[in-house]
This record gives C-alpha cells, sequence and structure tokens, in this order.
C-alpha cells in the first residue's frame, strides 16, 4: 500500500487564523479538514477544501469534541450514541462542501481528546465506528490501541498512522504536545523513511520501538511545518 | 494625552496581535470580555500583562458574535443591549479580581460603537449598565458621538478618542471598513495627522474641510506585526513632539 502525508488543515476560525495551509497542501496527500466543533467555520471549510482540490489533495474528515476554546483538547464524557451522532454531524458538514466541490470523502481521522479517548475506551472506539459505519470511508489512527482492534473488527479500514514530528515513549505511545517546537526536517525525514522501511522508530530513550507507518501525520503549527512537510514528502516520495 | 489599544481579542488557542509588544507601547488597553472575542483565560493573561505594566484597564464589550468578531450589528433592543454590556464589563471585573486588576473605564467595540455613536438609545442603554455596574467606571467614547453625549448626560466620567489609523468622514464618524480608503496607511502618514491634529484641534476628513474634534486618548492598533510597528514609532514621533503621554483615567 502506498504511504500518504496526512496533515490537519483548516484549523482557523473566523478572524483568528492556525497553521500555513497554503504552504504546506502542496506536500501532503491527504488533508485532515476541521468541521467546526474544535475548530473552523462554514467559510473556512469551503476555503480549504477548495484549496486542497486545487492541489489534488483528498480530503477526510476531523471532526471533534464540542469545544472551540480547548481546541479539542479536553476530554468530556459523552455516551456512545451521542459521540456518534456529534460525528455524524461533523462529517455531514464537511460531506456537504465536498459535494459542492464535486469531491468525494477520503477517510475520518478524530481530532484531539477523542483520537485519545478511542485509543483507550471502546464505548468510544465504537461510537467512531457507528459514525463511520455512515460514510464508509477508512479511518486513520494508531497502531497497538483499540483503533487498529476496533475499526477493524468493525469492517472499517485501519490506516496506520506514523508521526513525524512527535516523541515516542519506550513502549511505544506517543507524547503529545500542545505546543510543538521547531524540529530538524532532516531527522523528521529520515525517522519516516525508517518508519516505512523497516517498521522502526526511536523512543525517547534510545531504543527502538516498532512502528507502522500507512500514512505520515505532520503538524501545521509547528514553527518550521513547512519545510519538515517538503523534507519528509521529498524523502517518503518513492514509497507514496 | 492617552494612547490607547484594543487587546486581549485572542479565543482559545487562537492568538491575536503581540499584546505583549502593545503593552509595552500603550497608556490604557480596552480588553476584550467574551463577546466578539476572549475567554476566562485569556481576559485573565491579559489582566494580569497589563497590572503588571501599570496600563490603565478598560472593558471593551461587543456584540456576542465570535465568528463575525463583533464587527455586525446583531439586532437588539436597548434593554438587550444594556444586559450584554452589563454582562460582559462584569465579567471582566470578576476576572479582574482574581487577576489583581481593576476595570477602570468601558469602551465600546466594533459594531456596537458604530452604533452607538449614532443612535442615542443605544448609547443610553450602554452608559445605563457603566452607570449601574460597581467602580466607579468611566466611559471612553468616540470623539463626538452619542455614546459621548450620553455618558455626559449619565454624569459618568466621560472620554474621547480619535483613531490613529482611521480616515474620517466630515461628520466625523469613522470612514467603514469596507471602503478601500478607510485605512490611514503608513506609520509616517498617521503620525504626521495625529501631531497637526494635536497642533490645530481639527482632523482631515474625506471629501471636505478638517473638522474640530476633541480627543483625551488616540486609539491605536496592534492586531499585525505593521500595526505594532506602527504604533511604536506613533508613540516615538508624539513623545519627540512633546506630548506627554498617560492614561486619561488614574
Amino acid at each position: 500500500m502506498p504511504v500518504t502525508v496526512n496533515c490537519d488543515m483548516g484549523e482557523s476560525y473566523g478572524l483568528w487564523r492556525m497553521g500555513d495551509d497554503a504552504g504546506i497542501m502542496p506536500f501532503i496527500h491527504i488533508a485532515n479538514v476541521a468541521c467546526g466543533f474544535h475548530a473552523s467555520d462554514f467559510d473556512h471549510m469551503r476555503a480549504t477544501v477548495r484549496l486542497a482540490k486545487a492541489h489534488g489533495v483528498r480530503v477526510g474528515a476531523h471532526p471533534s469534541l464540542p469545544d472551540l476554546q480547548g481546541f479539542g483538547r479536553r476530554e468530556m464524557k459523552m455516551g456512545r450514541e451521542e459521540m456518534a451522532n456529534c460525528l455524524i454531524y461533523q462529517i455531514g458538514a464537511l460531506c456537504g462542501f465536498l459535494k459542492a466541490e464535486g469531491m468525494e470523502l477520503n477517510h475520518i481521522k478524530p481530532h484531539g481528546s477523542l483520537y485519545g479517548m478511542a485509543a483507550r475506551q471502546e464505548d468510544i472506539a465504537q461510537a467512531v465506528c457507528d459514525a463511520a459505519d455512515v460514510f464508509r470511508v477508512p479511518l486513520l489512527g494508531m497502531t497497538g490501541t483499540l483503533h487498529e482492534r476496533v475499526y477493524p473488527a468493525r469492517g472499517h479500514g485501519f490506516v496506520a498512522e506514523f508521526y513525524a514530528d512527535l516523541d515516542y515513549r519506550p513502549d511505544g505511545s506517543l507524547i503529545v504536545t500542545r505546543e510543538h517546537d521547531a524540529k530538524d526536517p532532516a531527522l523528521m525525514a529520515a525517522r519516516c523513511l525508517r518508519a516505512i522501511t523497516e517498521g522502526k522508530g526511536t523512543a525517547t530513550d534510545g531504543s527502538d520501538i516498532a512502528v507502522r507507518c500507512d500514512s505520515i501525520c505532520i503538524h501545521s503549527d509547528t514553527p518550521n511545518a513547512v519545510d519538515i512537510a517538503r523534507a519528509v514528502r521529498t524523502a517518503v516520495q518513492p514509497h507514496t | 494625552m492617552d494612547l490607547n489599544s484594543d487587546l486581549g481579542e485572542g479565543f482559545g488557542p487562537w492568538a491575536m496581535g503581540d499584546d505583549a509588544a502593545m503593552l509595552g507601547i500603550v497608556t490604557s488597553a480596552n480588553i476584550a470580555c467574551g463577546g466578539h472575542a476572549s475567554d476566562p483565560d485569556t481576559m485573565f493573561a491579559t489582566l494580569r500583562m497589563a497590572a503588571e505594566k501599570g496600563v490603565c484597564i478598560g472593558a471593551h464589550p461587543g456584540y456576542a458574535d465570535r465568528l463575525g468578531f463583533g464587527r455586525r450589528v446583531i439586532p437588539m433592543e436597548p434593554a438587550e443591549i444594556a444586559r450584554m454590556v452589563a454582562a460582559q464589563v462584569g465579567a471582566l471585573q470578576g476576572v479582574a479580581a482574581l487577576a489583581g486588576a481593576k476595570v477602570a473605564y468601558v469602551k465600546a467595540h466594533g459594531a456596537l460603537a458604530n452604533l452607538a455613536a449614532d443612535r442615542r438609545e443605544v448609547a443610553d442603554a450602554i452608559a445605563g449598565a457603566v452607570k449601574a455596574l460597581p467602580g466607579g467606571l468611566a466611559i471612553l467614547a468616540i470623539s463626538g458621538t452619542e455614546l459621548e453625549a450620553a455618558g455626559r448626560a449619565a454624569d459618568l466620567p466621560t472620554f474621547s478618542e480619535i483613531f490613529a489609523d482611521r480616515a474620517y468622514l466630515p461628520n466625523g464618524r469613522l470612514v467603514p471598513r469596507s471602503r478601500p480608503d478607510a485605512m490611514i496607511l503608513g506609520a509616517k502618514a498617521a503620525a504626521d495627522r495625529l501631531i497637526d491634529f494635536l497642533d490645530s484641534g481639527r482632523m482631515p476628513v474625506i471629501g471636505g474641510d478638517p473638522i474640530p474634534l476633541a480627543a483625551q486618548s488616540i486609539c491605536v492598533h496592534g492586531d499585525s506585526p505593521e500595526a505594532v510597528a506602527m504604533a511604536a514609532e506613533i508613540r516615538a514621533r508624539l513623545t519627540a513632539a512633546g506630548v506627554k503621554l498617560a492614561p486619561f483615567r488614574a
């Protein structure tokens, strides 16, 4: 399966800007587009879909817990049906803009705390699948978590992500940071290549960890995100 | 003369402007109250920073429309406007109590300020809310507007401002942002205009002769790197011209 590069996109809101979407879009294959609950609004959703289309980038939904102020990074307790409804609402909204541009939904990638909750909580992973049942597209997630166990068990495609610009603990878990420091693009590119060719990553203590890399995630809010995106895309191009 | 700027207009993860830089330039800060921008955490951080820098603090209430940033009118009865202003200013006063800061005045934001400039019932509603709140609040109004008159009529300490980077119409109102000639571009042009105004008491307008305006404060913007540089240059030029800068309200 060819590897893709993905990035969260369209995370501005009203007059407030986030990330250099126009700078990064040329280097990614698939965009996870915010659906209005942790970021974005109808104008930014339309503009982001159009920007992706202009670059031949496929668009997936990036739904979240309903929390703009917390940017979807705070856990909220919700029941399975409530969570599924929350996701169907957001993905459906994005599908409207995709339809308007003659595009199809490519995938779903839950955002922020929802991503983490679905990795650990069975009912939330099931709720994500309940929503995916409606749209029938693959789900992006983390290897070694409930994503990998529940999504395929429910008949959904599972695309394992490798994070180019985040660190991993020796147990293989991801260290999610709220703010990202600038990273060395060459080092990030080398990490991605190793993940693809060897299935290995380097943990914070220097030890090797097993990773799976169907898609590489880069973050747009890293200070040198465009440089990282360019370096990663160039390095992994033969595998894409 | 006072220099004021709209600050604390971030929201959640989104920043707007360089508040730390602006607080080193201005003497008064109009701090967003969660209506058009901001949230309790942003309010707290901005209040703390302003208090530490000894900058006079004002509340900056606006239409509760973050998506539109308070720049479009939402039709409301005057009584509803009074409640909205009381709720937002009261919220900032509450967070200020936590932050060890004090709110000294109120300046309306965006479409609310523009509406209160022309509509006396809106201006009276704002003045009424400010009068009802504790803390001996003053009003900072756009010079020559109904809000300025309403503040005086309500016997509130009332001060007026002019804009460093906005063009004026012959009736003393601002040229709407939708027009290409709304903004004064370039720090030098803005500073020259202000120094002329301070000498003559007359403001150039588009389509007429300069008009007399009274002002105790000059509003500068800081929502872009260019705006911060412009504000800094205006401060430097005014200081060099012998203008003493201090808050209009201690």
